[in-house]
C-alpha cells in the first residue's frame, strides 16, 4: 500500500526515482572499480599453491621431456591410472616404450582441464593425450569460494566453464543451478576481495608449499593419504553393501543431455588432434556415473568413429572391474582395482594406437 | 553475526526496509527487538534466555520504582536485588571460575587445601555490555533520571537493540529511552554521514585490524624468539589493532543505529593523541569510562572526600574496570597500571607541574609520547595470554632487549608509519564530514570507489571483534 501511495504521488515518485538512480550509480561504480581492481591485482599476484594440482603441474613442466603419454582427468584418473602398469599393459599388447604421466587432479572441472591441457600441449615430447570427462562446476557456495575455484573463475575461463556446465548430462534445472553457482564464483572473483590484502599484508607464517610424491609418476592410491572425507566415504561404502548393487542398476538407464556432452568432449579431443597429438577419451569405472559417462563414451564413439574411446564404465564389458572388493568407495577403485584397470588401459591404448584387434574404436563394445 | 558479514547486510537491509515502511512506532520497536534477538541468536539462541532474564529483572525493578516514592525502602531493595541479579548472571558466566581458582590458589599459599569447583560455562557474547545497559536502566529509573517503561517491549528493545548489543557503545537509559518514545523521522537521518561512518569503521576493522592481527598473534605467541625491535613493533601493532577493531565496531554500530534513526554517543576520540592518562580515558571507550565514573566512581565518593580517598576510589574503579574486561589477573594489572598512572598524574600535577609554567606544545608532545608509551605497556597485559608471557614482553618493551633473533617477515615499522599517517590525515581532514558534504551524485560515486577499494583489502576469513569476548 505504501509503495502504491508513493508511486501515485509525483513528488514522492521523483524522490524514489532519484534514490534509485543514486543506488544504481553507486552499484555501477562499485562493480566497475571492483572488477578493474580485481583483474589488475590478479595479473600481479602469483598463482595460488593448490593441493596436488600445483606440484603435479610443476613436475610436468620441469620433466615434460620424460613423458610421451598423458592422462588428464579427475580423481578417477588420479587414483586409477598407475603409469607403470599402463606402460606394462601396453608393452604386453605390443606397444613397448610408452612413458605415461598421470595428470589426474581430484575435482577437476572443465575450465581447469582446459588450463592444464594447454600446458600439456606445449610439450613436444608428448605424443598422446587421454582426456577424462571432467566434472561440472561446484554445487555449493563454499566450493566456489576456495582459492582454487577462484583462480579458475577468471574471465578467460568463462567459456570453458559455461561449456562444461551447459553440456553436463543432467536435468535442465540442475544446469541452471550450476550456472548460478558459476556466476556466484565469477562475481566473487571479480569482487577482488582479499587481493589487495594479500599483496599489502603478506602472510606472517606462509605455509610450506604443497608437495607430492612423484615416485609413481602422479599416481596415488586412494586411502594412502587419509582425510576425514575419504574415511567417511569409505565407511559409507563398507556399511552399505546393498548400495553397490543399487549403483550397478544405474547402468543402461538414460540420462539427459548426452549429445551435448559428447559434442563437448569431441571438441576437446579435436583440439588435441589439431595440435598434432593423438587423442583418446577415457571413461573411468564409476559406480555413481554408470548412467552418464558410459553413455557419453558410447555417443562419442558413434558420432566421431575416428576417435579412440577407452570406455571402462561398463560392467557388462569389464565385469572384473566391477567386483565389490576392488572398490574403495562408490566412485573410486582401490589400489588393486586401479592396478587391474591400468593394465587394461595400457592394452586398450595400444590397440587404439595400432588399430589392431579389438582396440581403439572397438573398445566401445 | 558480524557487521562485516554478508548475512548481516542481508538482515539489515530487511530491517531497514521494514522500519522505514512501518508508520507505527510500536511496530518499529517490535521489528527492531525481534531483529535484535535474531542477531544475537545467530551466535547461540540459548543465550537469548539470559537477555530475557536480565530484561525481566530490569522491567520489574522499574515497575517497583514507578509505584514507590523516592527513598522508599522497597524501591531501594528492588534496585539492590536487580543489580545483584544482573551482576550475578555476569559473575556466574564470567567470573565464577576465576574467583574459585583464585581462592584455591590463595588457600594454597596460606597452607590450606581447598578443592576447586570449575564450571564448564561458555561466555555468552556481549554479556558485559547488556548487563551494564540493564544496570543503567535500573539506576536511572531509580534516580528518577528517566521514567520507568510500562511496556516490557520497551525495556527489551532498550537492552537488546542490535547495533550496540554485543560490544557497545553502552548507551544510557536516559540517552536512549527518550529517543524510543518519539517516532524516528527519516528527514532527521543523515544518510551520507552514517554511510561514511560505517565505511570508516569497516575499513578500520576489516582492512587494518584484521590484516595486522596475524603479526600480533605471531609475536605474542612466542615473544622470546623475536628481536626487541620486532617485539616492540608487535606491541605497537596491537595498539593499532585493538583501536581499529573496537573503534571500527563502534563506528559501525553508531552508523547502523543512525540509519535506523537512533543517535548513539561517540565512543572514541583519537585516544592515542591524548597528552595524559586522564585525557586518554576521556577519549577511549568513552561509554564505559563514563559509565564507570557515574555508576561506580562517583557513588564511591569520587573526589569529594579528600585526595587519599579519591586515589582509593580511582584505583578501585580502574581495577574493577579491568576486571570487567575479563576474569584474569592480566586485566586486573592492566586496570592497576592505568589506576596507578592516574594517581601519579594527579600527584605530578599537584606537586610538580603546578610549580612550573606550562610548556605549551612541547609539553603536550612529551605528554602524548609518555602517555602512549604507558598505554602500550598496559596493553601488553591486556593482550598476553598469561602473566609470564606478559612479563617477558614487558621486559623487552621496557629494556629494548630480547634474547630472540627472529624478525617478523613483514616491514613492521613502515606499516606502522603508514597507518599512523593515514589515521592522522583522516582525522585532520575529518574524513566523515568530508564525504558527507559531497553532493549526492559525487557521494554515490566516491562511496562506490572507496567501498570497492576497501573490499580488496579485506583479508579472506573473518575474525571476530576483539571486544565480543568481553
Amino acid at each position: 500500500m505504501i509503495l502504491l501511495d508513493t508511486l501515485s504521488d509525483p513528488v514522492a515518485r521523483r524522490t524514489l526515482m532519484g534514490r534509485a538512480r543514486l543506488v544504481g550509480l553507486f552499484a555501477l561504480v562499485f562493480a566497475g572499480v571492483c572488477a578493474a581492481l580485481s583483474l589488475t591485482l590478479r595479473s600481479v599476484s602469483p598463482a595460488p599453491d593448490m593441493l596436488v594440482l600445483t606440484p603435479k603441474l610443476e613436475h610436468f613442466q620441469t620433466n615434460a621431456d620424460e613423458y610421451d603419454t598423458v592422462f588428464l582427468g579427475t580423481s578417477r584418473t588420479f587414483y586409477h591410472i598407475v603409469p607403470d602398469l599402463v606402460e606394462a599393459g601396453a608393452a604386453e599388447a605390443g606397444c613397448p616404450g610408452l612413458s605415461v604421466y598421470n595428470f589426474g587432479v581430484f575435482g577437476l572441472t572443465g575450465a581447469e582441464q582446459d588450463y592444464l591441457l594447454d600446458a600439456v600441449l606445449e610439450s613436444d615430447s608428448v605424443q598422446r593425450i587421454i582426456l577424462e570427462d571432467p566434472l561440472p562446476q561446484p554445487r555449493q557456495f563454499s566450493e566456489t569460494m576456495t582459492e582454487r575455484a577462484r583462480y579458475f573463475s577468471a574471465p578467460a575461463g568463462y567459456g570453458a566453464a559455461l561449456g562444461s556446465v551447459s553440456s553436463y548430462p543432467e536435468s535442465f534445472p540442475k544446469r541452471i543451478f550450476r550456472t548460478g553457482m558459476f556466476a556466484f564464483g565469477a562475481a566473487y572473483d571479480l569482487s577482488g576481495v582479499g587481493r589487495g590484502a594479500a599483496l599489502a599484508f603478506p602472510e606472517a607464517e606462509p605455509p610450506a608449499p604443497h608437495t607430492f610424491d612423484m615416485s609413481e609418476d602422479g599416481f596415488e592410491a586412494l586411502g594412502d593419504k587419509m582425510t576425514d572425507g575419504i574415511q567417511a566415504r569409505r565407511d559409507e561404502f563398507l556399511s552399505r553393501p546393498e548400495g553397490f548393487e543399487e549403483a550397478l542398476d544405474l547402468y543402461g538407464r538414460s540420462s539427459p543431455n548426452i549429445d551435448a556432452r559428447a559434442a563437448y568432449m569431441v571438441g576437446k579431443l579435436r583440439k588435441v588432434e589439431a595440435a598434432g597429438k593423438a587423442a583418446s577419451l577415457y571413461i573411468s569405472p564409476d559406480l555413481l556415473e554408470l548412467d552418464r559417462t558410459a553413455q557419453v563414451g558410447k555417443r562419442v564413439a558413434e558420432t566421431a568413429p575416428d576417435l579412440s574411446v577407452l570406455n571402462f564404465n561398463r560392467p557388462d564389458a569389464y565385469p572384473d572391474l566391477f567386483e565389490r572388493d576392488v572398490w574403495y568407495d562408490f566412485s573410486h577403485l582401490s589400489r588393486s582395482g586401479a592396478e587391474r584397470l591400468s593394465r587394461k588401459a595400457g592394452a586398450e591404448l595400444c590397440r587404439a594406437q595400432t588399430g589392431a584387434g579389438e582396440g581403439g574404436v572397438n573398445a566401445v563394445r | 553475526m558480524l557487521f562485516v558479514e554478508l548475512r548481516f547486510f542481508a538482515l539489515f537491509a530487511i530491517v531497514f526496509g521494514l522500519v522505514w515502511t512501518l508508520k507505527s512506532n510500536e511496530w518499529r520497536k517490535r521489528v527492531l527487538t525481534l531483529a535484535s534477538y535474531v542477531f544475537y541468536g545467530a551466535w547461540d539462541w540459548r543465550f537469548l534466555g539470559l537477555i530475557l532474564f536480565v530484561t525481566a529483572v530490569s522491567y520489574a525493578v522499574g515497575a517497583v520504582a514507578e509505584h514507590r516514592p523516592p527513598g522508599d525502602a522497597r524501591r531501594k531493595r528492588a534496585l539492590t536485588l536487580g543489580i545483584v541479579a544482573a551482576l550475578g548472571v555476569l559473575g556466574l558466566f564470567k567470573y565464577f571460575n576465576f574467583f574459585t581458582d583464585s581462592f584455591v590458589d590463595f588457600a594454597g599459599l596460606m597452607g590450606l587445601s581447598a578443592s576447586s569447583v570449575t564450571l564448564n560455562l561458555v561466555l555468552p557474547v556481549g554479556i558485559s555490555f547488556y548487563t551494564f545497559q540493564a544496570i543503567s536502566y535500573m539506576v536511572d529509573v531509580h534516580r528518577g533520571d528517566v521514567a520507568a517503561k510500562r511496556s516490557v517491549l520497551d525495556v527489551a528493545f532498550y537492552i537488546a537493540f542490535f547495533p550496540q548489543l554485543v560490544a557497545g557503545p553502552i548507551v544510557r537509559a536516559a540517552t536512549f529511552i527518550p529517543q524510543m518514545d518519539t517516532p524516528r523521522r527519516w528527514a532527521d537521518v543523515s544518510v551520507r554521514a552514517c554511510l561514511a561512518l560505517f565505511l570508516i569503521g569497516f575499513i578500520k576493522k576489516a582492512c587494518v585490524s584484521d590484516n595486522i592481527a596475524p603479526y600480533v598473534d605471531l609475536i605474542f605467541a612466542d615473544p622470546s624468539s623475536y628481536t626487541a625491535a620486532s617485539v616492540v613493533g608487535g606491541v605497537l601493532l596491537y595498539a593499532v589493532q585493538i583501536y581499529c577493531d573496537f573503534s571500527g565496531y563502534s563506528d559501525m554500530a553508531i552508523a547502523t543505529a543512525g540509519l535506523l534513526g537512533y543517535k548513539f554517543p561517540a565512543n572514541f576520540d583519537s585516544p592515542y593523541l591524548s597528552p595524559n592518562i586522564q585525557d586518554f580515558w576521556r577519549r577511549w571507550h568513552i561509554s564505559l569510562s563514563s559509565w564507570l565514573r557515574d555508576y561506580l566512581y562517583i557513588p564511591l565518593g569520587g573526589n569529594r572526600r579528600g585526595n587519599a580517598r579519591r586515589d582509593v576510589n580511582l584505583m578501585t574503579t580502574m581495577l574493577l574496570g579491568g576486571l570487567w574486561h575479563g576474569a584474569s589477573m592480566n586485566f586486573v594489572i592492566w586496570g592497576g597500571l592505568h589506576g596507578g598512572a592516574l594517581i601519579v598524574e594527579r600527584l605530578w600535577n599537584t606537586h610538580v607541574a603546578s610549580r612550573f609554567s606550562p610548556m605549551g606544545w612541547i609539553g603536550a608532545l612529551i605528554g602524548t609520547v609518555v602517555t602512549f608509551y604507558w598505554v602500550n605497556l598496559a596493553w601488553i597485559f591486556f593482550r598476553a595470554r598469561t602473566l609470564e608471557e606478559s612479563f617477558v614482553i614487558a621486559k623487552t618493551y621496557l629494556t629494548w632487549s630480547s634474547p630472540g633473533v627472529e624478525t617478523l617477515p613483514v616491514p613492521v615499522w613502515p606499516i606502522l608509519a603508514g597507518l599512523g599517517l593515514f589515521h592522522y590525515a583522516a582525522n585532520k581532514l575529518d574524513a566523515q564530514a568530508l564525504l558527507a558534504r559531497l553532493s549526492p551524485d559525487r557521494f554515490a560515486m566516491t562511496y562506490g570507489v572507496l567501498a570497492a577499494a576497501s573490499l580488496s583489502f579485506v583479508p579472506l576469513g573473518y575474525r571476530p571483534f576483539i571486544y565480543f569476548q568481553f
